[in-house]
């Protein structure tokens, strides 16, 4: 759990030396760090883990991941839903919702290259999310796991969501608003029917606040193991990106 | 790699298991299998590889299997 390795994610992420543990902080997959925590034995015997564990949350706090996209060295705290997912949704909403003449070539393109591109950044459990069954709108309180589903959908059929001959982000973006999937939209046409690119704005940001308060919250649940008999006074503040 | 592999002895632990990072996974198991403290050094290493691969995928209960 604690172990390093390199490894190269879904989107193309390549972390040279990275931990399941800290991968599942940086994605801010709650329910992934949830399940590893919860494999461990109770007692004692595994304080020194539990040590280790709190230890790489303090670097990802202090010093962040680093990994290479696209040729490019990044270094965050955790995947950066703002200036990916949210900011690409959000300038889609304020193109279509500018007072005047559309464009909706431009609007497209946007969709089909910045929501759909951005999309493809996407940590899993995130994909999970739009894949549910659990519809966008209303806003969900992100607590429990999604179901597990078949993927994207794709006219009748389904389709991973990372596959080779998948088109997100070339040919459409997905869009799921207050449907139990997400399904192919190819342009603003497409989510106008659902008022779909605003709902999954609205649940992308949900998501991401309450992550990132999961994520804060994970601190004092690590300290409470180390010493279990005391309560925990933490005051770990992750700044929002 | 297996006339590099073989001036592994003179190494320092350290650089021993950094190089062990750039191996495939089939590489480290087997020379995981050829002396106890190869064992000791390179056995968690596809077993890491492997957790972080099923984290990234999101698969939970793949990963608690391991």
């Amino acid at each position: 759990m604690v172990q390093r390795s390199r490894v190269t994610d879904c989107s193309g992420r390549k972390f040279q030396s990275i931990s399941a543990f800290e991968y599942a902080l940086w994605a801010l997959d709650k329910h992934m760090w949830t399940a590893l925590l919860n494999y461990i034995p109770k007692g004692h015997a595994h304080s020194s883990l539990w040590g280790q564990l709190l230890t790489q949350y303090q670097q990802l706090k202090t010093q962040g991941v680093t990994y290479q996209l696209h040729g490019k060295t990044i270094i965050e705290q955790h995947f950066d839903f703002q200036h990916t997912i949210i900011d690409a949704l959000q300038t889609q909403v304020n193109l279509y919702q500018a007072p005047g003449y559309k464009d909706f070539d431009i609007l497209d393109t946007q969709w089909r290259d910045g929501v759909g591109g951005a999309q493809k950044l996407l940590p899993m459990h995130v994909v999970a999310e739009y894949c549910s069954n659990e519809p966008f709108h209303p806003v969900p309180e992100f607590i429990a796991p999604p179901q597990p589903t078949n993927g994207l959908r794709i006219g009748k059929k389904n389709e991973p969501w990372f596959s080779v001959k998948c088109k997100l982000g070339e040919g459409f973006a997905a869009c799921k608003g207050g449907r139990a999937y997400a399904a192919r939209t190819p342009n603003v046409l497409g989510w106008l029917i659902t008022q779909g690119a605003p709902r999954d704005l609205a649940a992308m940001t949900k998501l991401y606040s309450v992550r990132t308060q999961d994520l804060i919250m994970l601190q004092a649940q690590l300290e409470d193991h180390l010493a279990p008999n005391s309560a925990s006074t933490s005051t770990a503040s992750f700044k929002k990106q | 790699m297996q006339t590099q592999f073989e001036r592994f002895p003179e190494l320092p632990q350290e650089l021993e298991v950094e190089s062990a990072h750039h191996l495939p996974s089939s590489r480290l198991a087997h020379y995981a299998q050829m002396n106890k403290k190869y064992h000791t050094l390179f056995q968690p290493l596809p077993d890491a590889r492997q957790l972080v691969h099923w984290v990234m995928r999101g698969e939970l209960v793949k990963a608690q299997a391991l």
